[in-house]
C-alpha cells in the first residue's frame, strides 16, 4: 500500500513536469511570440515580481475577501430558508420547481442588471456572490432534510425529544453529507461569481487583473493571474474538504476511500 | 385477565385525497385485545393488514380514529413507557454501538456515564461484548439490529414494541437472533409485542399469536402457543409446533 502511494505521487509529479516541459519546448522550438504565449519561466518571473511588489497578494486578498463574505452570507441565508422550506411540504412542493429553475440559471447573467441597479461598486459584486452561494445551499438543505428517513422522526418522538434535539442530534448530522456537497458547489460558484463580478465592475482583484491583462495584451500577466485564481479556488475548496472529512468521518464515502486504496 | 396493555376497539381510517373524491380506507377495524405483564405476544398477518399501523397507534405515533389504547406507565420515574424496534436499525452512524445504546439518556438529559454499566450488561446479553466501540458501518445487519434492541431496552421501558425487526435479515441469522431475543426477554422480563409476517417465527417466540385478516385489518384468531420453554431447535420438531404453524397458515389463506 505504501509503495503504491509513492508510485501514485511519482506519476502525478511526472505528469505535471511533462506538461511544463511540453509547454517550454513548444514555446522555444516553435518560436511562439511572447505576447501570444510566454514560456513557463517568464510566467514564473512575472509571479515572483508580483509577489515581491505585493500586488499579487493584494489582488488575491481582495478576491478572497469577496469569496468568503459572499459565501458565508449566501450559505447561512440558504440554510435558514432551506430549513423552513423543508418543514412545510406544501410550501416546498409549490416553490421547489422555481428553485430548480433559478438554480439552473447561471447567476452571472444577472450582473449587467445589478450594474444598472447598484452601480459598479461592491454591492453588485457581493450580491452576485451571495446569490451564487445561496441557491446550492438552499437546494441541498431542503433535499438533505427531506432525505432523513421517517423512522428517525418516530424514534425521536418515542424518546420524547424536542424539536431542537431533533434538529441538532439527528437531522443536521444525518443530512450533513448532502449539506457538505451543497457547500462545495456553493464554494465553486462563489469563486466564479467573484471573478466575474470583478471582470465587470472591479477596480481590483484577480478578475480585474485578468481584464487588465487582456486589454494590455499582457499574456504573462494573464497567465500569472490565472495561476493565482486557480490557487485561490483550490485553497477554498480544500478548506471545505477538510471540514467535510472531519465532520463526516463516519460516512460511507470516506470509509470506502480509506479501505479501497 | 390482568392486562398491562389494553387495546380497546381500535378502528383506523385513513383518508387520501381531498374534496368530494376523497377515499376513505378502513385500515383497522375493532381491534380489541390485552397483553399481560411479561407476556410475549406476536401479531401476524399479510402485508397491508395494518399490523405496523396498529403498533404505531400503541406507540402513540398515530392517534386512532376510534377506540383507545392504555399503555403501562414508565417503569421508573423519569423513564419512558415504550421501547420501539424498527425493521431497520435506525442507528446514528456517527455514534459507536455504545453511544447509540446510550442515546436515549442523552435525549432525556440524563448522565450517560452512570448508565453505562447497565447498558454494557445488555450488550453482554445480546452477545455483543467487545463490539461496544464499533461504528454501525463496521457491524453486520444482524449485529446492528441487536444494538437497536439494546437501545430500546436501555431505559427499561414497560413495553417493548417490535415492528418486523428481523424482516430484512437472512434466515440463518434470523434463527440465532430469535434465540438471543428469547434470552433477553427471559433475563429482562419485558412485555413484548412483536409484529412479523413469518408464521413460524411468531409461533417459536410467542405465548400467544394474534392473527390479523386483511381488508379491513381485524383480528381473525388469537392462538395460545402451548410449547415448553426455554425453546430451542427441538421445539421446531415438536408436532405441536408445526401443527400450530400449519393451522395458522390455513387460517391466513
Amino acid at each position: 500500500m505504501k509503495r503504491r502511494d509513492l508510485w501514485i505521487r511519482f506519476l502525478s509529479f511526472l505528469a505535471a513536469a511533462a506538461a511544463v516541459a511540453g509547454w517550454h519546448f513548444y514555446v522555444t522550438l516553435g518560436k511562439v511570440p511572447a505576447f501570444i504565449l510566454p514560456g513557463p519561466e517568464a510566467v514564473a518571473r512575472q509571479l515572483i515580481s508580483m509577489v515581491r511588489d505585493g500586488s499579487l497578494l493584494f489582488h488575491m486578498g481582495i478576491t478572497s475577501a469577496g469569496i468568503v463574505t459572499g459565501f458565508l452570507i449566501g450559505s447561512v441565508l440558504g440554510f435558514v430558508l432551506g430549513y423552513f422550506l423543508a418543514k412545510s411540504r406544501v410550501l416546498e412542493a409549490a416553490l421547489f420547481p422555481y428553485l430548480i429553475a433559478v438554480q439552473a440559471t447561471p447567476k452571472v447573467t444577472l450582473i449587467p442588471l445589478f450594474v444598472i441597479w447598484f452601480g459598479l461598486g461592491l454591492a453588485s459584486k457581493l450580491l452576485l456572490v451571495v446569490l451564487s452561494a445561496f441557491f446550492p445551499v438552499l437546494l441541498n438543505t431542503v433535499i438533505g432534510f427531506r432525505s432523513v428517513p421517517r423512522e428517525y422522526y418516530e424514534l425521536m418522538r418515542i424518546l420524547n425529544a424536542t424539536e431542537r434535539q431533533m434538529l441538532y442530534k439527528v437531522k443536521l448530522p444525518l443530512s450533513l453529507p448532502i449539506l457538505m456537497a451543497g457547500l462545495k458547489v456553493a464554494m465553486v460558484q462563489a469563486v466564479i461569481g467573484t471573478i466575474v463580478a470583478e471582470w465587470v465592475s472591479g477596480k481590483s482583484g484577480l478578475g480585474y487583473l485578468l481584464v487588465y491583462g487582456s486589454t494590455q495584451f499582457d499574456s504573462r500577466l494573464l497567465l500569472a493571474a490565472i495561476f493565482a485564481t486557480t490557487l485561490v479556488g483550490l485553497f477554498f475548496f480544500w478548506i471545505i474538504e477538510i471540514i467535510e472529512s472531519r465532520a463526516l468521518f463516519w460516512h460511507e464515502s470516506k470509509i470506502i476511500l480509506e479501505e479501497g486504496l | 385477565m390482568n392486562g398491562i396493555l389494553r387495546v380497546k376497539n381500535v378502528t383506523q381510517v385513513f383518508e387520501s385525497g381531498s374534496g368530494p373524491r376523497r377515499d376513505r380506507v378502513t385500515v383497522l377495524k375493532d381491534i380489541d385485545f390485552e397483553v399481560r405483564e411479561g407476556e410475549f405476544v406476536s401479531i401476524i398477518g399479510p402485508s397491508g393488514c395494518g399490523k405496523s399501523t396498529l403498533l404505531k397507534i400503541i406507540a402513540g405515533l398515530i392517534t386512532p380514529t376510534e377506540g383507545s389504547v392504555e399503555v403501562p406507565s414508565a417503569a421508573a420515574p423519569g423513564s419512558l413507557p415504550i421501547g420501539f424496534v424498527f425493521q431497520e436499525s435506525v442507528l446514528l452512524p456517527w455514534k459507536t454501538a455504545l453511544g447509540n445504546a446510550l442515546f436515549p439518556f442523552e435525549v432525556m438529559g440524563k448522565d450517560t456515564k452512570a448508565r453505562e454499566p447497565g447498558v454494557r450488561d445488555l450488550f453482554r446479553l445480546a452477545g455483543l461484548s467487545g463490539f461496544e466501540n464499533y461504528y454501525p458501518k463496521q457491524l453486520s445487519g444482524g449485529m446492528r439490529q441487536r444494538v437497536s434492541i439494546v437501545r430500546s431496552l436501555s431505559y427499561d421501558p414497560a413495553l417493548l414494541l417490535m415492528d418486523e425487526p428481523f424482516g430484512a435479515i437472512d434466515a440463518i441469522t434470523r434463527d440465532s437472533l430469535n434465540d438471543i431475543l428469547l434470552d433477553m426477554w427471559r433475563e429482562t422480563k419485558k412485555t413484548i409485542l412483536f409484529v412479523t409476517h413469518d408464521i413460524a417465527e411468531a409461533v417459536y417466540l410467542s405465548d400467544r399469536v394474534i392473527v390479523l385478516g386483511t381488508k379491513p385489518g381485524r383480528i381473525i384468531e388469537i392462538a395460545m402457543v402451548d410449547l415448553d420453554r426455554p425453546r430451542n431447535e427441538d421445539t421446531k420438531l415438536d408436532p405441536r409446533f408445526y401443527g400450530l404453524v400449519k393451522k395458522l397458515r390455513e387460517r391466513l389463506k
